[in-house]
């Protein structure tokens, strides 16, 4: 088998059991890695109804076939039951850790169980031992990754490490590695419940693949097409990485703003103070996940910051708008602190971002007040209370510990019909794209299996209703109106289905927009398969039915995953003023177009039938 | 008739400025405005990309086409258009 270490490892927490297991090629080529391979192990290997926090269910971490690959970027998946929405879950974070896991020997480690003292998992060339983690138990993430590097081989280890609210069970927790972040999904708490406070790697056995020569070509050409990339997203990303989304997505109305309430540069015009260049000044250079050209990512030093001294990353577009427009804030130091002490504790941005910006209409509408806060005052724009905030939040201080579980939950405790001002999609706090303002996340926040994702699967639009995509030549897009639901759906699927192998095959999805991407070719040169663009679509479907088939067999009513009534009107004014979109029939037709039931959200026999996961997932 | 166009990123750069005022024909559209100023195979390199994809986003007096009549939109005197690289998700 080329591309692949061909096992993968259980780990059993609860008594330290390591088991190695190998795998057939074929399951491989059916769910290709990453969080398809994922999806497939934790569905066999779990019973239904598992607690996400209890010792039955299951964490994984996985890489693909092209990790490693030098195409582009390689970023790991981990996956499990999500405790925020009761059904799948899965993140996904890039930095050098995925390749030197894969070197490591093995395409995917799952923990289940929850050891009875702090433990560690650290692999290296083949060989896995759990260590004690009793002395990093408490410490923060720059902390425990300094100490593990300290006590194993410096920096030839990689990392990823939780931080405290991690080990309290905190959903708005991250896995961090290396000041990225697998953040949505709340699996960060499912780590913590299971006392591993790290997983560690150290790999030097690189994966043979088939046809080296040939992948070789294709990396030339590939990276030749990202230096001279034609899509200005492709181009933003390589010269600023993603913080110059804000500068382009306010002004058509895609960023939100107070909390959803308002688009448009005319509801905040002091955005300006906080655009990509204002980031750049800080900016000590530029930082790529280990084999890509386009290196999105940036280091910063802030030595002057009113919060104190900062030498982290530069914030990402989602960060600049959670904790920026949407709780009305400008000061771009407190946007640069939110965010280190976000990678310093392990804290998922976007998360306690929205949950910030909810405590704050709260309070600005009465329904929480200082003796709640703590004195902190929550209002629009008030830099020195998000920061205050999320230092809380971190610690599950006070009125942090009723934010810590991010939107929907710090609703349900408040209560008195906070739930109006919690923006989020079946427990998951949407992201930083409203979707009146960019139509193509709508379908990914309404249809997908993991609700409110920026991740998971958009269309891609321009205004001439070209589909911008990676196989969009070749998938035969039509030219058609972003806003005609019908004629997009089926555009959805497809878009939803390439983008499941690209990251399943471990790489990032920004590379569906340089447009060169070499997906099918390079999947052939690793593995050696005859992999066609119909097999490639048609194993993106099996794994996205298969995540959907897992919400189903957990009990989860996926057709009540709605848009908060808010998100859901006409905007009044702005740039989609008066321009009504139909989310129900987003869901309606997307289902539809995914082969799912629109009443239940069950994939329909036939859809299960033809994806070939009847004997796993017997009748739903 | 006139109208007001201002430039964001990368169009700042393009046309060296970050406004200006532009003649289209009288009942003209966006269509026509994009024709008034990209009007050589170069510039037109900036709007179109190889794949022809519409390199922009455009707001009409704050107004995004896309909830309008994309290009076929009507444009009236005064008027002012935004025009920045087309960008969504992230
Ligand atoms: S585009 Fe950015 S996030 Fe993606 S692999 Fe490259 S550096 Fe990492």
């Amino acid at each position: 088998m080329f591309g692949y270490n061909g096992k993968v490892l259980f780990v059993n927490l609860s008594d330290g059991e390591i088991e190695s297991r190998e795998l057939s090629e074929s399951l491989y080529r059916q769910f290709i890695g990453g969080l398809g391979l994922g999806v497939r192990m934790i569905y066999e290997n779990t019973e239904p109804g598992v607690d996400p926090l209890g010792p039955d269910s299951m964490l994984g971490f996985s890489v693909g076939p092209l990790t490693g690959a030098g195409l582009h970027g390689a970023r790991f998946a981990i996956m499990g039951k999500s405790p925020m929405t009761g059904g799948w879950g899965d993140a996904n974070c890039g930095g050098s850790f995925a390749v030197s896991f894969k070197n490591a020997g093995y395409d995917g480690v799952f923990f289940k169980g929850i050891s009875h003292k702090p433990v560690y998992l650290f692999i290296k060339d083949g060989v896995a031992e759990l260590r004690d983690a009793g002395h990093l138990w408490g410490k923060d993430v720059y902390q425990t990754e300094e100490a593990i590097k300290q006590e194993l081989e410096g920096s030839r280890v990689k990392i990823c490490s939780i931080g405290p609210p991690g080990e309290q069970l905190a959903y708005c927790a991250a896995v961090m590695h290396d000041q990225s972040a697998a953040g949505r999904s709340g699996l960060a708490a499912v780590m913590g419940s299971k006392r591993l406070k790290a997983f560690v790697v150290s790999g030097s056995q690189k994966v043979p693949v088939a046809d080296p020569e040939r992948l070789a070509q294709l990396r030339k050409a590939y990276l030749q097409g990202v230096k001279n990339v034609q899509h200005p997203w492709g181009q933003a990303l390589r010269d600023y990485g993603t913080s110059v989304f804000f500068d382009a997505l306010i002004p058509p109305g895609s960023t939100p703003i107070k909390n959803f309430a308002v688009q448009g540069e005319e509801a905040f015009p002091d955005y300006v103070l906080c655009k990509a260049d204002e980031f750049m000044k800080y900016r000590t250079r530029r930082h790529a996940c280990l084999g890509c050209a386009i290196a999105c990512k940036g280091w910063l030093e802030m030595k002057d910051n009113k919060y104190g001294p900062i030498s982290g990353t530069v914030p990402e577009y989602e960060t600049i708008t959670m904790f920026g427009s949407d709780c009305l804030v400008s000061d771009l130091e407190a946007v640069v602190k939110a965010n280190d002490l976000c990678n310093q504790y392990g804290l998922d941005t976007i998360e306690v971002g929205a949950t910030v910006a909810f405590a704050i209409e709260c309070y600005e509408n009465g329904l929480i007040d200082d003796k709640d806060t703590g004195g902190i005052e929550l209002t629009w724009g008030n830099a020195d209370a998000l920061v205050a905030m999320v230092e809380k939040i971190a610690k599950r201080e006070g009125f942090g510990d009723v934010l810590a579980d991010g939107v929907k939950v710090a609703a349900d405790r408040i209560g008195k019909g906070s739930e109006k001002y919690a923006m989020h999609s079946g427990g998951q706090a949407l992201p930083a794209h409203d979707p009146r303002g960019d139509i193509g996340l709508g379908w990914g926040y309404c249809c997908d299996a993991t609700p409110g994702r920026h991740t998971a699967d958009h269309v891609k639009h321009s205004h001439d209703c070209k589909v911008a995509f990676t196989l969009s030549d070749r998938l035969n897009f039509p030219d058609l109106d972003p806003l005609d639901v019908d004629a997009n759906a089926g555009i959805y699927a497809s878009c939803s289905a390439v983008d499941r192998v690209i990251t399943s095959a471990g790489l990032c999805f920004f590379a569906m927009w340089t447009e060169e991407l070499p997906l099918i070719e390079a999947i052939v040169a690793v593995t050696g398969w005859d992999f066609t663009l119909e097999e490639c679509l048609k194993t993106g479907r099996r794994i996205d039915t298969l995540r959907q088939a897992y919400n189903i067999r957990e009990g989860v009513d996926t057709t009540q995953w709605k848009m908060p009534k808010r998100v859901a009107a006409v905007p009044t004014d702005g740039p989609m003023k008066g321009k009504k979109l139909e989310f129900d029939r987003m869901k309606l037709k997307g289902y539809q177009a995914l082969g799912w039931d629109p009443e239940t959200g069950k994939p329909l026999n036939a859809t299960v039938d033809e994806m070939g996961l009847r004997e796993l997932v017997g009748n739903l | 008739m006139k109208i007001r166009v201002r430039f964001l990123l990368d169009f700042v750069k393009i046309f060296g400025r970050n406004a200006m005022e532009v003649k289209v024909p009288p009942n003209g559209k966006v269509s026509d405005l994009i024709d008034v100023l990209f009007d050589s195979d170069e510039k037109r390199g900036h709007i179109f990309s190889e794949k022809n994809y519409l390199k922009g986003h455009f707001l009409l007096n704050g107004v995004n086409i896309l909830g309008l009549d994309g290009l076929h939109t009507l444009l009236n005197e005064n008027d002012e258009v935004v025009i920045m690289p087309n960008m969504s998700g992230g």
